[in-house]
Parts: structure tokens; sequence; C-alpha cells
């Protein structure tokens, strides 16, 4: 049955399938023996956005032998949140690296199959990669700050791609950006100090800021939360709710209730398969999928 | 099994290996100290053995002499520049001695009075008339460089007792100094002229000037090539050239350059930069390119390393806000990089300073009196003056090459320390 699945990537690779086609085809094509199989690449549910503004299809991802994203296939859509769950090592953060093309700098990865944002394939010639990073913008698993002051660590996006023309408007991004990843007053006497001195929630929200500072269309956001205390993971999730009114955002997970607070649609990711996706609640009600179920009752991973 | 009592706990077997593994580590540690004591040594003995060679050379026996600017006796009573340039200064030197020792008698005895002084005092006396002209007509005191046996006496590298056949000064000579000594016209001074002069026959007028602005022209020329084509390098080859079998290639040979001894660099220069592109020899122009070469490898292999160091999720937060491969190396990379770059730079610059083998290869071994003025004129530099000395038969010479060497170990010693700073302040930081 995988073999027939490598057979659909293969025509996937070389265009045999028109645009329309999509996940859901697929999903019938071969549902019947799915229910139970890990290993298969189908998906269950529905892998369809309601306003598709990025669109994965076919897309697997080799690091080296280790087959690491099987056919995955998804569409992320805007003014939603769409959150990627999953046991440990099972691709989230793999997937999240395709649709940005930040796997292009490991020197093992191989990414086949089609990507496209806002109707255009990411991996054409036609779409320059420093300006698909500028409109897909990430937050990273771990947060990573420049070794500089805070304010160049906000400021650094907009100065090179000429957002501001002027200190003052750049200042305004830079508070603007800080204020809603819910830093601002913690850092706001202190700009001019490494970013590195921060603690490590601060970190992450000093990485939020930076990558909302370039308004980015799509955000993928890594665990965004991961060293959080409560109070600011609800300042995040708050910002994740008002920047879903333009944005169409991803956020991988640990937290189930978390993914079920923040997102519309969840994506359930095992052993680099993409199992099940749907709506929230449909997926945390009642999944559809036996690993599904097992993941989110807690039973393993 | 509840034979407690018989099996020992695993607490037991613990302990009992625990007082072994102290008992090594105690070895290990006396082991250790030993090793950095016996290095200890070798360095303490080593400055020590320079140190108290080379220390006396820092300073130089001067005689007072009075002189009368007489220009009758200088020029023939001529004043004009041209005269005054090529007059007889020797003369003033002689008639100012022998009215101080108005004894001395015999043409033998003269010369022998004569050769107290050394031949720099007349050119001391043409420099100074011709800075002053005013001089001419009046009378000074003047201090003038002793001949180099008369400072080895003052400096008690001769042996009085000896007999006076086997000494280069005679029984009336020491005599005269003596007198001189008594007198208070014969004093040990700072040794300006070592820093001052170029090199000379006469071991009272040599001096490192030469050798000093011959090194300096020449890492002049090789850093200012080594540093940017090495950077360069190591950047293209860490950041943006493909990994595949022809990176691997140059990476090996890379490795290996750095590790051909400094002799082979040496013909390669005089090959291809002397006998092929025709610059001239003895230059540090050709000496710089030789050593900019032997660097090239040294910085390449510091700057990658560095340039790895840089941990990849910086570049990935670059990389992810938009901005380009160029923008991320430049910004981000680089400046993270530059302490160890740096670091490396001035060790592969100490490395080359302290270089002589492929100088002798290019020329610039000659004997050089004149102070190079830029890159083209002969020269040559601090170790291969200290080799050139070192081979010189008189005793003056054997304190200025271990005082050669003492410069030339303050300047590395300065740039060990500016690395070791450089690491310090730059201290990784994330
Ligand atoms: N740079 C890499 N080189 C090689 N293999 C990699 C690399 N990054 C990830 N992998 C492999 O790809 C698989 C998926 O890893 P990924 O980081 O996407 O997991 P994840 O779902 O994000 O896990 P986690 O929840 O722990 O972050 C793993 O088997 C991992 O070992
Ligand atoms: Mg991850």
């Amino acid at each position: 049955m995988y073999g027939v699945n490598e057979g659909v990537a293969e025509d996937l690779r070389s265009g045999r399938f028109g645009a329309g086609f999509s996940g859901a085809e697929m999903l019938e094509n071969s549902a019947a023996q799915r229910a139970d199989s890990p290993d298969g690449a189908g998906t269950i549910g529905n892998i369809q956005a309601a306003n598709p503004y990025m669109v994965a299809s076919g897309v697997n991802v080799h690091y080296g032998d280790n087959h690491a994203i099987r056919n995955v296939s998804l569409e992320i859509g805007k003014n939603e949140v769409i959150a990627l769950i999953g046991p440990s090592g099972c691709g989230k953060t793999t997937f999240l690296r395709c649709l940005n093309r930040m796997n292009d700098t490991i020197e093992s990865a191989r990414v086949t199959g089609e990507i496209t944002l806002d109707g255009h394939e990411i991996h054409d010639k036609s779409l320059d990669v420093v300006a698909l990073r500028a409109r897909v913008g990430m937050v990273f698993q771990k947060p990573n700050p420049f070794p500089k002051s805070i304010y160049d660590n906000v400021a650094y996006g907009p100065r090179i791609h000429g957002l501001a023309s002027t200190r003052a408007e750049l200042d305004e991004i830079v508070h603007g950006s800080l204020q809603r990843a819910g830093l601002w007053e913690e850092v706001k006497n202190r700009l001019h100090e490494p970013g590195t001195g921060l603690s490590g929630g601060q970190q992450q929200r000093l990485c939020i800021a930076r990558t909302i500072a370039v308004s980015p269309e799509v955000i993928l956001m890594d665990e965004p939360c991961s060293a959080l205390d409560p109070i600011a993971t609800a300042r995040i999730e708050d910002l994740i709710d008002e920047l879903r009114r333009n944005y169409a955002i991803v956020i991988v997970t640990h937290s189930m209730q978390q993914a079920a607070r923040v997102s519309q649609r969840t994506a359930y990711f095992h052993l680099g398969d993409l199992v099940e996706v749907d709506a929230t609640n449909k997926v945390f009600s009642n999944p559809g999928h036996r690993l599904t179920e097992d993941y989110i009752t807690g039973r393993f991973g | 099994m509840s034979n407690g009592g018989q099996n020992p706990t695993a607490r037991q077997i613990m302990e009992r290996g625990l007082a072994r593994r102290y008992r090594k580590e105690r070895h290990f540690r006396a082991l250790g100290i030993t090793a950095s004591c016996i290095g200890l040594i070798f360095l303490v003995l080593f400055f020590a053995s320079i140190v108290s060679g080379g220390h006396s050379a820092f300073s130089q026996t001067y005689i007072a002499l009075d002189i009368s600017f007489d220009a009758q006796k200088i020029s023939g009573g001529d004043t004009s520049p041209e005269a005054l340039a090529t007059g007889d200064y020797a003369g003033l030197v002689k008639s100012s001695l022998y009215t101080l020792f108005p004894d001395v008698k015999g043409r033998s005895d003269k010369r022998k009075l004569n050769r107290l002084i050394s031949v720099g005092a007349e050119y001391q006396l043409q420099d100074k008339v011709m800075a002053n002209p005013g001089l001419i007509g009046t009378e000074a005191q003047v201090w003038v460089p002793a001949a180099a046996n008369v400072d080895m006496l003052v400096k008690g590298n001769i042996d009085r007792e000896l007999d006076e056949r086997s000494r280069p000064l005679g029984d009336k000579e020491i005599a005269w100094i003596d007198q001189l000594e008594q007198q208070g016209l014969l004093d040990r001074q700072f040794n300006t002229a070592l820093f001052t002069n170029g090199d000379s026959r006469d071991p009272e007028l040599a001096g490192i000037r030469g050798a000093l602005m011959g090194s300096f022209y020449m890492l002049l020329v090789t850093i200012a090539l080594a540093f940017p084509i090495g950077v360069a390098a190591a950047i293209y080859l860490e950041e943006f050239a493909p990994k595949n079998r022809w990176t691997d290639l140059i990476e090996v040979n890379i490795n290996n350059l750095a590790a051909v001894p400094s002799i082979v660099f040496g013909l390669l220069g005089l090959a291809v930069f002397i006998n092929f592109v025709g610059l001239p020899r003895s230059a540090p122009l050709v000496g710089g390119l030789v050593l900019a070469l032997m660097t090239l490898p040294v910085i390449i292999i510091a700057a990658r390393a560095s340039i790895k160091a840089v941990p990849p999720s910086i570049r990935e937060a670059a990389l992810g806000v938009g901005a380009s491969q160029m923008q991320t190396v430049f910004h981000h990379v680089l400046p993270l990089a530059l302490p160890g770059i740096m670091t490396g730079t001035i060790i592969g610059m100490a490395r080359a300073l302290g270089e002589s083998a492929p100088l002798l290869m290019i020329g610039m071994v000659a004997f050089v009196v004149d102070i190079p003025q830029s890159a083209m004129d002969p020269a040559s530099a601090l170790p291969v003056q200290i080799f050139l000395w070192a081979d010189s038969p008189e005793r003056a010479f054997v304190e200025r090459t271990s005082a050669a060497i003492l410069v030339l170990l303050g300047f590395l010693l300065m740039m060990n320390l500016a690395a070791v700073l450089l690491r310090r302040r730059f201290e990784r930081k994330w």
C-alpha cells in the first residue's frame, strides 16, 4: 500500500496530476485500508482549509536515508490557526520548515512535492527564497535571539527590508512588535541591552516580536510557548488570536489544551505521516484514527 | 539471594574502587605537574640565558671628547655645504685625542689611541656640523661611541689578567681607558644606535632598525594579502561552497599546505616572484608575498573553525526574517567569528615574523646597511639579522644577537598577548 502512495507522489512530482488534485481524492482512494495502518501515507479527515493560502501536496522530506515526512498534503488557510500535534520526532518541525524553505539550509535534507503560497509554487525560480521567508515568518523551537541589543533584534528585519524610512517609524515598529508579543513592559527600560541577557521565556517572546516585526503573511510557530509561564502563554495565545484576523498561522504544540484553545484545525502527525486533519473540536471530541485518539487521550506520546 | 553477609554490597564494591580511582587521579596530577614544571624550567633557562647574554647590548660605552670645530682642519677653510659634506672629521677626533693624551708619541701608539674611538665618531661629527653649520669655529664636548673592544673591556668581557698577546687590547690601551674613566670622560649610556642604525661591520654601530623596517614592510604586505584573501576563502568555503568532492579536495589541500615546510615556500617565491615575475631580490615585497602564501592556510583554517563555531541557530534566525545569505554572513556570522579570525591571523603573523628559512631563499639574507624606505628596497628581516649576527666572530656581536632575539621575542609576546586579549574581550556570549 505504501508503494502505491509512492507512485502517487511520483506522479505529483512529474506533474501528471493537474492543479485540481487534492488530498481528498487520495483519501477516497485508500480510505478503506487506512483505518489501522500507521505507516500509510494517507490522511483521514479533511485537509482542505476554508480559505486556503498555502497548499502543500505530496510533500516528502528525506534526511539522507531517513524518510522524515511521507507524502503529506495539507492546506493552510487564511484567518485561521492550524495546530500541528504529534509525538516527539514525528516531523512537525520538519514539515514547518518546508513551508519557508528552511530545509534548504540542511545539507542532507531533500524536499519533494508541491507547496504553493497564494497560488505560486514556492520552489519556483520566480519566487525568491528571501522574499518567501519575509512573507512566511518563523518562530523557532529554541529561542535564538541575535547576540545584539533587544532593539536591534526586533529592528533587524524591518531594516533589511526597508520597512521604515525614519528612525521614528522604526521605533514605532519595534515598540508595536514588543507590545504585541507581551514583552514591552519588561524591556522598555533596557532596549539597548543584549537580547541574549533575557530569560528563556523573554527570549522566546523577543523572537516572536522579531518575527511579527516584518508583518509576514503566514506565521509558523514552533512550540512558541514551551518556555513560558501561564500568564505569558495566555498573552501569546491572545496574540495568535489577534494575528489570525490578518494572517495564516501554523503552530506546533505539545499541549493539547493549547491546541484546543487557539486552533481552528488540528493536524496529527505520526512518524512522518499526517494521520489526521480536521476541525479542532472534531479531532479532540471524535478522533477518526486510533493513533490520534491514543495520543490525545495520553495513552502514548 | 539472601546471603548478604557473604556478597559485598554495591556500596562496598564502589568504596573499594574509590580508593583506586583517587590514587589514579593523584598520579595523573603529579604527572601533569611534573610536565608543566619541566616546560617551565626550560622556558626560564632559555630566557635567563638570552637576557643575561643580551641585556648588556642595550648600553654602549661613550667617550667624551673636546672637539674644536676648525674649518681649516675640516675642509681647508671652505664652509660651503659641499665642502663640509666631504670634509675630514677623523682629523678632528684625532687632534682632540692627542691633546687629551699629550704623552702619546710615535705612529703605532697614535694608531692604537685612535682605534679606541669608533669610526662612527667622524660620521657623528659630520652629521652634527651638517645639521648646524654654526658650530664651525666653536668648541664643544661631544660624547662619541667607543670602539667595540673598549666597550667589551668596560662591560668586563675582556679578561685583564690574560696575557697581553692573547687579548685584543694591549696594556697601554687599557691604561688609557682607565685614565679616561678616572677623568670621568668614559660612560655607559643607553645604546640608541642599536635602534636607529642599520647593519654595520662595526659592532658598536650595528643596529636593528633596518631589519625591523624590513620585517615591518614584509608583514604589512603579508597581512594586506593574507587576511582578506584568507577570510574571503574561509567564508566562501564555509557558507557558500557546495559540499562536494571538489571542495573536499580543496579542504585537504589547504590542510596540507599548512604543513608544508616554510623553506619550500621560499623556493616557490624564488621561482615565481623573482625569476618569473621579475620582482627585485631581497625586497620585503617578495618576502611578504612568500609569507602571505605561508600564512594563508593558517588564516583559512582558523577562520573556518571560528565561522563553523557560530551556532546555526543564529544563521536560521537571520534567514528566517528574510535576510539573504550574504546579509546573514556579513551581519551576523562574521562579527561573531571575527575575534577567532583575528586571533588566528595574529598567530599566523607571529609565525611569519619569526620565519627566516624562506627569506634565505629569496635573498633577504644580504648585508644591508641602508634602512629600507619602501617594500621595494633591499632589506633583511629581524630573524635573518639574528642569523647574520650569530655568524659573526666578534664578541660584541654575540650580545647584539641576544639583544635582537630579545626584541623579536618582545614583538612575538606582544602579538600573542593581543591574541589572548582579543579572545578575552570578545568571549562568546550566546
Ligand atoms: N537536521 C536534521 N538532520 C537529520 N535528521 C533530522 C534533522 N532534523 C530532524 N531530523 C529527523 O527528522 C525526524 C523528524 O524530526 P522533527 O524535528 O521534525 O520532529 P518534531 O516533530 O519537530 O519533534 P519535537 O516535537 O521533538 O520537536 C526525526 O527523526 C529527526 O531525527
Ligand atoms: Mg520540533
